[in-house]
Parts: structure tokens; C-alpha cells; sequence
């Protein structure tokens, strides 16, 4: 069933807390992660899902996608990217954190792609139905981002 | 080892634990729409050149209308015949419906539905202009639903949102994009320009009325002539032409 704008509104607000959390252990940045998840938000209001199974997903990779152009924009620069405040907070409690250990060796992709699996509990065929790429991509990028994490882990320890 | 349930136990208890913006700022408005400031300067300067671009092109509209070198009759909405183009024998496209008119060179016309396109999700109206002829225009290749130097006019509900953050939503925060302010029949104007294939850029009209967003839109290329001889300075004249009500 289609959803319309007020609807959409709800089910935003009630996914908000945890795909904003997701994207901030993806982007590292709460700026970033509170843009993207703007743009997604915006994206739905005009274009809405087919339903609202798993709107988390959808959220999610959208919002990825969004901020992974914004770093692509070249009208940007890239100076005020990087120096946009709020970072350092983040980055050191992730630091502090296992999980920002286990991800701090990964690619943005790779990292999205895990916390979509052990965070949002997607699996392989939904992660790769939400990225727009075959499950057998999305298998090998999360073993080779599995892989990194046991090295991270053998090395901490 | 990295046993995977203990991996999800761990990614939950430590994501969930991270702090939330305030609520209030969960829903975008202007005030977070903070990725725009970075963007001042570049408005400022898409600005001076939108300026000068709608400058030289109403002075060409003047002297197109004076002369008629280039086809493009300027004959005021309210003296208009309606309804319109679609019966032949006029240049101007009227909607009381959604409260705009469209002046177009006389070759121009309203295309025809097309079977099978699914239509814009949330769009009240949409109307698409296009100098082709019927059989060429089916054939006809498009980026983003709209053919390739044709004229499009989209009416939807806003929603709230902002024309800087519907044009976002668009593709213009995702590539090379160029914005600015403008006017469209008086009334403010988001314009933003950018590449939608590498042949191909999309350029769009963002008008806040209330609570629609009239978008008008045209895409370039490849190349620097259309069909029929349509330029870019063709479409900004059609453009420039509109009409609010």
C-alpha cells in the first residue's frame, strides 16, 4: 500500500533514532549523517516506498547514497567538508568503542554494507535488493570486511 | 574468531548507545537545511550569472517580440485564447487549473500522453511541450522521464519541503551542480543546473507556491541544437515566458 506524506512522517520519526545511529557509525560525522538522513527523508516525501516493510533499510541506503554524493560534490570544498564540526566528539567515542574499532579499518561501503547486516539485521539478499547489486557482491564485500575485522581484532589483542 | 552473534550484540548494545540530535531537528526544515550554507557563495555567483543570462535573454524576448526574428510571440496571458495549443492555431498554454501560462514558438505543441510511462509519484500535474513531431517525439530518448529538449511543467504538493531541498532530492546535491536565484513570472525562483549522463544536464525551476512546488524543467544535449533547431536559448525563452496566476 502506498504510503502518503503523513504517514511517511510517522514511520520517519520512528525509525529515526536507530538509522540515524547507523549512519553515524557508517559516516563517522553527525552532520553528514543528519544531512543524509534529510535527503532520504525529502526523497520519500517525494517518491515514497512501494510499502513499509522495512523502511530502516531504505532509509539507510538511501541516506548512504545521498552522502556519499555529497562528498562528491566539487562545488564543495572540500576544506569546509572536513571541517565541519561535531567530528572529533564522534570520532573519539567511536574510538572508544569496539564497534568504531571494528569499522575504523573498513571502506564506507564495507562499513555500510556491515552495519546494514549486524546492525539493522538486513540480510544478503536484502542488503543487495537496497545497494543495487547482486547478493553475490554483497556476500564478498562482507567477508572481506569480516576478514579486516578479524585482523583488527588479532591485532588488538 | 568473530562469532557473529556476538558481533550483533555488540553492534547494538554500542550503536544504540550513541547520542540523537534533538528531536526537533529530525525533521528538515530551513534551519537544518545546513548543507546550503556551505553553498552561499557559489548561489551568490550562479546568481550574477543567472542575472545576466536572464538579462541578455529578455532582451532577446524584446527584440524577438518586436521583430519576430525568432518566432516567439510574447502576447500577454489574458488576451490569450483557451483553451489552447492542443487545438492548433494559438502559441499559449494555459492552466487555471494550477494557475500558470506558457508562451511557445509556434512549432511547439503539447505532447501527447505516453502508454505505458508510469506517472510522477505525488505529482498533481504534469505537462510536458516538445517542437517534435509525434512519431519523433515517441522515439524519442529522455533522462529523468523528460525527453531531451523538451519543455516540462510539474505541479506538486510541497509537503513543507523547500525548493533548495527538492532540488536536491532532484540530483542536484549528488553531481557537478550549479544553482542560483531567478525569477519565473515574478515570482522567486531555485535554479539548478546539472549533469544527468555525460552528454546529457538537466536544468530545473523550482517555484514555492504555497503549498505546491511548480518545477519547470528541460534537459540539453548532446550537443548544442535539438531537433528543429531547439537551442538552450530556446527553452530559456519558453521559460522566461511563464505566466503565474
Amino acid at each position: 500500500m502506498a504510503i502518503d506524506a503523513g504517514r511517511w512522517a510517522e514511520l520517519y520519526r520512528l525509525e529515526f533514532p536507530r538509522v540515524y545511529r547507523a549512519l553515524l557509525a557508517v559516516l563517522r560525522d553527525r552532520d553528514r549523517a543528519l544531512d543524509a538522513l534529510h535527503d532520504a527523508f525529502v526523497a520519500g516525501l517525494r517518491r515514497p516506498p512501494a510499502h513499509d516493510a522495512d523502511l530502516a533499510g531504505w532509509l539507510f541506503v538511501v541516506a548512504v547514497r545521498s552522502a556519499r554524493r555529497g562528498l562528491r560534490l566539487p562545488s564543495l570544498p572540500l576544506e569546509r567538508v572536513r571541517g565541519r564540526s561535531g567530528d572529533d566528539e564522534i570520532e573519539a567515542l567511536l574510538d572508544r568503542m569496539e564497534v568504531g574499532r571494528l569499522l575504523s579499518g573498513l571502506s564506507e561501503r564495507q562499513r555500510a554494507m556491515v552495519v546494514a547486516q549486524f546492525y539493522l539485521g538486513l540480510d544478503h539478499r536484502e542488503i543487495a535488493a537496497h545497494f543495487g547489486v547482486k547478493t553475490g557482491t554483497v556476500s564478498a564485500t562482507l567477508a572481506q570486511a569480516k576478514a579486516r575485522m578479524r585482523a583488527e581484532v588479532r591485532n588488538a589483542s | 574468531m568473530l562469532p557473529e552473534l556476538g558481533i550483533e550484540r555488540i553492534f547494538r548494545r554500542e550503536i544504540d548507545s550513541l547520542p540523537l540530535p534533538p528531536e526537533r531537528a529530525w525533521i528538515p526544515d530551513r534551519q537544518t537545511a545546513r548543507r546550503s550554507i556551505p553553498l552561499t557563495a557559489l548561489v551568490i555567483s550562479a546568481t550574477v550569472v543567472l542575472v545576466l543570462g536572464a538579462v541578455v535573454t529578455a532582451r532577446d524576448v524584446g527584440d524577438a517580440a518586436a521583430t519576430g526574428r525568432r518566432g516567439v510571440t510574447t502576447a500577454p496571458l489574458l488576451n490569450a485564447p483557451r483553451p489552447t495549443c492542443l487545438r492548433g492555431g494559438c502559441n499559449v498554454y494555459r492552466s487555471d487549473a494550477f494557475g500558470y501560462g506558457i508562451v511557445l514558438p509556434a512549432d511547439w505543441h503539447v505532447a501527447p500522453p505516453l502508454h505505458g510511462r508510469t506517472p510522477l509519484a505525488g505529482a498533481l500535474d504534469r505537462v510536458e511541450f516538445t517542437n517534435q513531431k509525434p512519431d519523433e517525439w515517441t522515439m524519442a530518448f529522455g533522462a529523468d522521464s523528460t525527453v531531451v529538449w523538451d519543455v516540462v511543467v510539474e505541479v506538486y504538493d510541497r509537503n513543507g519541503i523547500f525548493a533548495v531541498d527538492w532540488a536536491r532530492s532532484d540530483g542536484c546535491g549528488g553531481n557537478p551542480c550549479v544553482t542560483g536565484q531567478t525569477t519565473i513570472g515574478g515570482s522567486p525562483a531555485y535554479a539548478a543546473s546539472w549533469p544527468v549522463s555525460p552528454l546529457l544536464r538537466m536544468h530545473a525551476y523550482y517555484v514555492e507556491r504555497g503549498r505546491r512546488m511548480l518545477i519547470v524543467r528541460y534537459v540539453t544535449g548532446p550537443g548544442i541544437e535539438g531537433p528543429h533547431g531547439v537551442t538552450e536559448q530556446t527553452l530559456e525563452q519558453i521559460v522566461q515566458s511563464i505566466v503565474l496566476g
